[in-house]
């Protein structure tokens, strides 16, 4: 009896234990901040079927606060539209899908909630933005149009969404919350907006270290200010080059006659195996552009992007020394991350280093590989730089390591059985009505910044409406099974 | 999916008809070669008093008169659960094995070839492996069923030194067949999630593999006999064909691409090999008038099983190599025998054995844990020439955990436990 007693006695003092673990993390007023990445933006739009399933609402779920952790929804087929994949094509290359917007646009469903929303991501938003600025609801259908016409940039319309009453910023709106919880994962698009276009200049498309540091400094600063005993968690910046929009399109073609390589057309040169084409360059090989006259091509070069006299020009090319140059300051910016993280007493979710082990190295889940395959990896969205839900998902699970081993908590981890379903849908897809566009590889291009030049992701001779428009067209590996 | 229904209805047919065996001992080993040595727990090393010392010690037949046979089976029905844990297949998610019998059989035959010299044929199944999941399983783009079938056809020579010594040699000569089936999951490209877009079924001929054993048994004295064995490595090529299924998805162009890439019409060479471990026995027994004692240890050398590899020699791109990297273990027997008269023996026995599978390969293939046995058995002498003997063994494995290591990511708890009653038919010619 004495034996059982003392184990019940030890028994109980561990449940003890594990429960004040527990009760170190609490989530009752959770606030995520950040970008399209929090937001949880697929398929290049806002939706409520993946918005659920973003990482901080999965976090929500996981610590039971699902209940009153709201995000500004945006009901079927969202906004911007969400792209769909319409059909494969098998190609002498490879399989060729074809991915379109769907056909209209999503409405807010939650714009009259009485209070701010805990999920405070804006899709297009830096650093900056989520410091200064502010957007009102009422403004949401005129800013709408401005984006559509390439005066505004997402950001501006995402504020509407997001912030609704045109008086707070989106570090005002998490501290209002008096928040006991915070997710920060800023600083994507200090460097995004640079391979989205193909221009690689400071202060332009990219953040200077210096001003990264002063904003970052201020955000976490502002937040650990006013949330004195929150703890937060805050994540890096991923390499530009593990999302499929950058690695999809290899820079040469292979000779189905010989198997031989054959070298592309810039408008700087021959692309080299070192540089990266854009996904948007897809739809132009696809046309011949880029390809020379003796290989079936026109000989016109690919465009690369630049900045002249009139204004920011997208092009499809990522040459070597610009990866290097974004990749040097994504390095610089996430030790800023870091350093500033240690200073606020934040923990961090190094995203860089996962996203880069997750395209070496996939992940195996049930025997299942996962990698970062544009359409065939199952973690990345039709756009090639967002996850999909089993993306967000495992995305969520990686905070909630963090979570669970640097704060204590005892957050389980989201289940991926809904994602191995135990039979697919039969749902028959018309596979011969193949729709080409390049507009979504130009929406991609004018995310980030009011007044691109997109005209030339275009093929001249085939107009685009730019409401409807289409996506980029890619050659894919064809899917091999793991 | 009729023809995965038809699939599950020929494996089924397989698993009746070709006497596979579900792993018994740690790893996908079998110990149960003798109802008499298995009622005492397989501590039988030192005493291989009869044929089946052919399995447990074959000096042992050195003392053994005229010309001798045994033969039997084990029937053996297992019970293995499992229950998830997140992120995969997650929490509150559970499956069990399908049930099965196995009934790995066992035939010995000794002689005389002069004052000293005996000779022995060992028929039996030292190692086997049958798992089988239902085809909605949530694993089983790992594996949905697997048969592994061993047999060891073992002649031995056994030299009397003198009354009290015998030392043995023999060959061991295996003839192995493995049978794999698993759903081939790939990233549906419309949905965004997993599509089970067909099966793949890997069966083997039969092979070879050879090796050699050497024993010896002395006795000390007093009652008291120490036992000795080896058995070497045997490494196992195997060839064979596979077979593909295509499951449609419904997206006809999804299912033309999966179609070009995977060979559903059909049957490539498959390569595989296995290295069966060593063993080495050491056994201590005892026997007085009416009472006997043994205790066996062994040392499985596991460590030789590193991969499984699955080449399928045209298509690379489907080949794999699924990382084991078993550890060498040891199992604990021992056991006691009581003979009530000169017609009729009771048997009882303990045993623990250690499991090989380290934690991130414990697997829905072979999900192994630590063994603790039970056993308890009769003899009895039917007439001068015959004897029977029945054994029964009631296995339990703790709990085994993948601690969320699985080399698959399929992770949680499996539950096994299993009952295994068998006889052997002792005769002296």
């Amino acid at each position: 009896m004495r034996k059982a007693s003392t184990l019940l006695m030890v028994g109980t003092l561990a449940l003890g234990l594990a429960a004040s673990s527990g009760a170190q993390v609490d989530f009752t007023h959770y606030v995520a901040l950040g970008d399209s990445l929090t937001a949880g933006v697929a398929s290049f739009g806002l939706v409520e079927g993946i918005q659920k399933g973003s990482y901080p609402a999965l976090l929500a779920r996981q610590a039971g606060v699902a209940s009153t952790f709201q995000q500004p929804t945006v009901g079927f087929p969202g906004l911007p539209t969400t792209l769909e994949l319409k059909a494969l094509t098998i190609t002498s290359q490879g399989v060729s899908p074809t991915i379109v917007p769907r056909s209209g646009i999503g409405q807010p469903t939650n714009a009259t909630l009485a209070r701010p929303y805990n999920n405070l991501g804006m899709d297009g938003a830096d650093t900056n933005d989520i410091l200064t600025i502010k957007g009102a609801i009422t403004n949401l259908a005129a800013d709408l149009q401005k984006y559509a016409a390439g005066q505004v940039s997402k950001v501006v319309y995402s504020a509407d969404l997001v912030l609704r009453n045109g008086q707070n910023t989106a570090v005002e709106l998490a501290l209002a919350q008096q928040p006991t919880f915070l997710t920060v994962w800023a600083g994507n698009n200090d460097v995004l907006g640079a391979a989205l276009v193909g221009v690689v200049m400071d202060g332009v498309t990219m953040t200077t270290a210096a001003e990264f540091e002063q904003q970052y400094q201020t955000l976490l600063g502002t937040l650990r200010a006013g949330a004195a005993s929150a703890k937060i968690v805050v994540a890096t910046i991923p390499d530009v080059t593990a999302i499929p929009y950058v690695f999809t399109v290899k820079p040469y073609l292979i000779n189905p006659a010989n198997g031989q390589r054959i070298p592309l057309i810039g408008e700087a040169g021959l692309v080299t195996e070192n540089d990266f084409l854009l996904l948007g360059a897809s739809s132009l090989l696809a046309k011949g552009i880029g390809i020379p006259v003796a290989a079936g091509g026109t000989g016109q070069p690919l465009p690369e992007g630049k900045i002249d006299q009139s204004g920011l020009q997208a092009g499809v090319i990522l040459r070597a020394a610009e990866v290097q140059a974004i990749r040097k300051r994504t390095a610089e910016l996430n030790a800023i991350i870091k350093t500033t993280a240690a200073s606020v007493g934040a923990k961090v979710v190094d995203m860089h280093a996962i996203f880069n082990d997750i395209q070496a190295n996939g992940r195996v889940v049930g025997g299942v590989r996962l990698s970062s395959a544009f359409l065939t990896g199952g973690l990345f969205s039709y756009d090639g730089v967002h996850p999909q839900a089993l993306g967000y998902a495992l995305v969520a699970n990686e905070f909630i390591r963090v979570i669970n081993s640097e704060l204590g908590g005892r957050l389980s981890e989201v289940s991926l059985r809904e994602f191995l379903p135990m039979a697919s849908a039969a749902t028959s897809v018309a596979a011969s009505q193949v729709i080409f566009s390049a507009q979504a590889a130009v929406e991609m291009a004018r995310s980030n910044f009011p007044n691109v030049d997109t005209s030339r992701l275009v093929v001249r001779s085939s107009p685009v409406r730019r409401h409807l428009g289409a996506a980029p067209e890619v050659v894919l590996e064809t899917p091999n099974e793991p | 999916m009729v023809n995965a229904r038809i699939c599950g209805r020929m494996a089924g047919v397989a698993v009746v008809l070709l006497v596979p065996a579900f792993s018994f001992g740690a790893g996908f080993a079998l110990f149960e070669h003798g109802a008499r040595g298995v009622a005492m727990a397989g501590a039988f090393g030192a005493t291989a008093d009869d044929p089946t010392a052919l399995y447990y010690n074959p000096a042992g037949i050195a003392f053994l008169e005229g010309t001798q046979a045994a033969g039997g089976a084990y029937f053996i029905a297992l019970a293995s659960d499992f229950n998830g844990t997140d992120p995969y297949p997650g929490k509150g998610y559970s499956a069990s094995q399908k049930s099965q019998v196995f009934f790995p059989p066992h035939v010995y035959l000794t002689g005389r070839l002069s004052e000293n010299l005996r000779w022995g044929v060992a028929l039996n199944a030292p190692f086997g492996l049958g798992t089988w999941w239902d085809d909605d399983f949530a694993g089983r783009y790992i594996t949905k069923r697997a048969d592994l079938k061993v047999f060891n056809l073992n002649p031995n020579l056994a030299y009397r030194l003198s009354d009290n010594a015998a030392l043995a040699v023999g060959l061991d000569y295996y003839v192995a067949g493995i049978d794999l089936t698993r759903s081939i999951g790939v990233i549906n490209p419309y949905t965004q999630t997993v599509a089970e877009v067909g099966q793949v079924h890997l069966y083997s001929d039969n092979n070879f593999g050879l090796g050699c054993n050497i024993a010896f048994l002395g006795k000390l004295g007093h009652g008291v006999s120490l036992g000795l064995g080896y058995r070497s490595r045997v490494k196992v090529y195997f060839e064979g064909n596979a077979s593909f299924v295509q499951f449609p998805t419904g997206y006809n162009d999804f299912d033309a691409i999966v179609g070009r890439q995977i060979p559903f019409d059909r049957n490539p060479k498959v390569e595989s090999r296995i290295e069966f471990p060593d063993e080495i026995r050491l056994a201590l027994g005892w026997r007085g008038v009416r009472w006997g004692v043994g205790l066996d240890v062994m040392k499985m050398g596991w460590s030789s099983f590193t991969e499984l590899p699955i080449d399928i020699k045209e298509f690379p791109t489907l080949s794999s190599v699924r990382p084991e990297h078993y550890k060498d273990s040891l199992t604990y027997r021992l056991g006691v025998e009581y003979k009530r008269s000169a017609t009729w023996a009771w048997q009882f026995g303990f045993l623990y054995d250690e499991t090989p599978v380290p934690t991130e390969s414990v697997s829905p293939l072979l999900p192994d844990a630590d063994r603790i046995g039970l056993t308890i058995g009769f003899s009895k002498q039917l007439n001068e020439k015959m004897r029977l003997d029945v054994g029964y063994m009631h296995l339990d494995f703790p709990r085994r955990s993948t601690k969320g290591k699985d080399h698959d990511n399929f992770n949680g708890t499996y539950e096994n436990q299993a009952e295994l009653l068998g006889f052997t038919v002792v005769y002296k010619f």
